[in-house]
């Protein structure tokens, strides 16, 4: 295990990092669930969050998103500290959060679940065009409601409305959750398409395997700390031991 | 849009942003006006009544001391104000001490289970 000097991901570029965490500790109530985090995630690079269930992960992704507070460290956003800003001003800024289980509304149409995103001020033909551009298949289903739609086609919606807002940091939880495999590699090549036009993307994930091949670094957790950071090479072949607590 | 001056925008944006943090700063400003308030309110009220000492008109004399019976009140709202500044300030010097030690003590308590 990494002592916890050596716990810094290591940046894909020199720049500084565009999200970072330090030392952040986090809540529920009186029982404390992050101890201490230690994270960056630098401008255009893809950060793999990878780690058993329980473990702390999307409680990260709450805290850099602004829903949750920081109970102690520091959430640093492009060099600032914004301890307790609002998650409406980060998403103003540009920060996009793709919740575990979609997060899209079931009882609307495709169509109208991409004009939710025009409250960012980007018109809904630019958002349908990008969305039924990269995911063709949402275009013959526009007036479907998204409810009825496949579980990888719910995931390509919701990944179409974050994207469309032209984020600078997209946050994602579980993306593979209860996918068919193809359609995860898929989901994870247009994130990969994603990164390749500079976003910066950190991505929290249970099944490491699926995420490890886009990612430029890794880090691991376990019970609310980050045991291991390193490159994707360097943490394939520590999964085993960590997830099996070995 | 590129990535790289959507990237810039964003850190100007986040350069700008006003965080509701840092509360701190209203004590400061808190006692500076109330510091303020006491002084002007104590000398203007000894000059107002030195003042209608040499007054032999009875209204006169009647009007400056209303006058400085209200600076003392200004007297006494700076000093109210000055308190409030200063005891939140304490407060927050407790309250920070009491969570530090609050964490210390979890943590000591936490590796001596660990240790068992």
């Amino acid at each position: 295990m990494s002592t916890a000097s050596d716990l810094s991901v290591t940046p894909a570029t020199t720049d500084a990092p565009l999200l970072e965490l330090r030392g952040v500790r986090a809540a529920y109530g009186s029982i404390e669930v992050l101890h201490g985090v230690d994270l960056a995630v630098p401008p255009g690079a893809v950060v793999a969050l990878l780690g058993p269930n329980g473990g702390g992960k999307s409680t990260t992704l709450r805290v850099c998103a602004g829903l949750m507070p920081v109970t102690a460290g520091e959430f640093v956003v492009a060099g600032r500290v914004v301890n307790g800003v609002p998650a409406s001003e980060l998403a103003r800024l540009g920060v996009c959060t793709l919740p575990e289980g979609r997060g899209i509304f079931p009882n609307l149409t495709v169509r109208e679940n991409l004009w939710l995103a025009t409250g960012t001020g980007v018109s809904l033909a630019a958002i349908e065009e990008s969305a039924y551009q990269r995911f063709p298949i949402l275009g013959r289903r526009r007036t479907q409601l998204a409810g009825t739609l496949s579980g990888g086609e719910q995931q390509m919606l919701a990944l179409s409305r974050a994207i469309s807002t032209r984020p600078t940091l997209l946050l994602l939880d579980e993306l593979s959750m209860g996918l068919a495999p193809l359609i995860v590699t898929q989901m994870y090549d247009t994130v990969r398409e994603l990164a390749g036009e500079g976003l910066s993307i950190l991505v929290a994930e249970q099944f490491a395997r699926t995420v490890l091949p886009i990612a430029h670094s890794a880090a691991i957790m376990l019970h609310g700390r980050i045991v291991r950071v390193g490159t994707p090479d360097e943490i394939e072949h520590e999964l085993s031991t960590h997830y099996l607590g070995g | 849009m590129l990535a790289e001056e959507r990237r810039e925008q964003f850190k100007a944006d986040v350069a700008q942003l006003k965080l509701k943090t840092g509360t701190s700063r209203n004590d400061t400003i808190l006692m500076a006006v109330g510091g303020i308030a006491m002084l002007v309110g104590v000398v203007a009220a000894f000059l107002i009544y030195e003042t209608s000492l040499s007054k032999n008109n009875a209204l006169s004399i009647a009007s400056e001391q209303v006058a400085a019976i209200a600076f003392l009140g200004v007297t006494v709202i700076g000093a109210a104000l000055f308190l409030t500044g200063a005891i939140a300030r304490v407060l927050r010097i407790w309250l920070l001490r009491q969570l530090y030690e609050g964490q210390a003590h979890v943590e000591q308590l936490s590796a001596a289970v660990r240790g068992r």
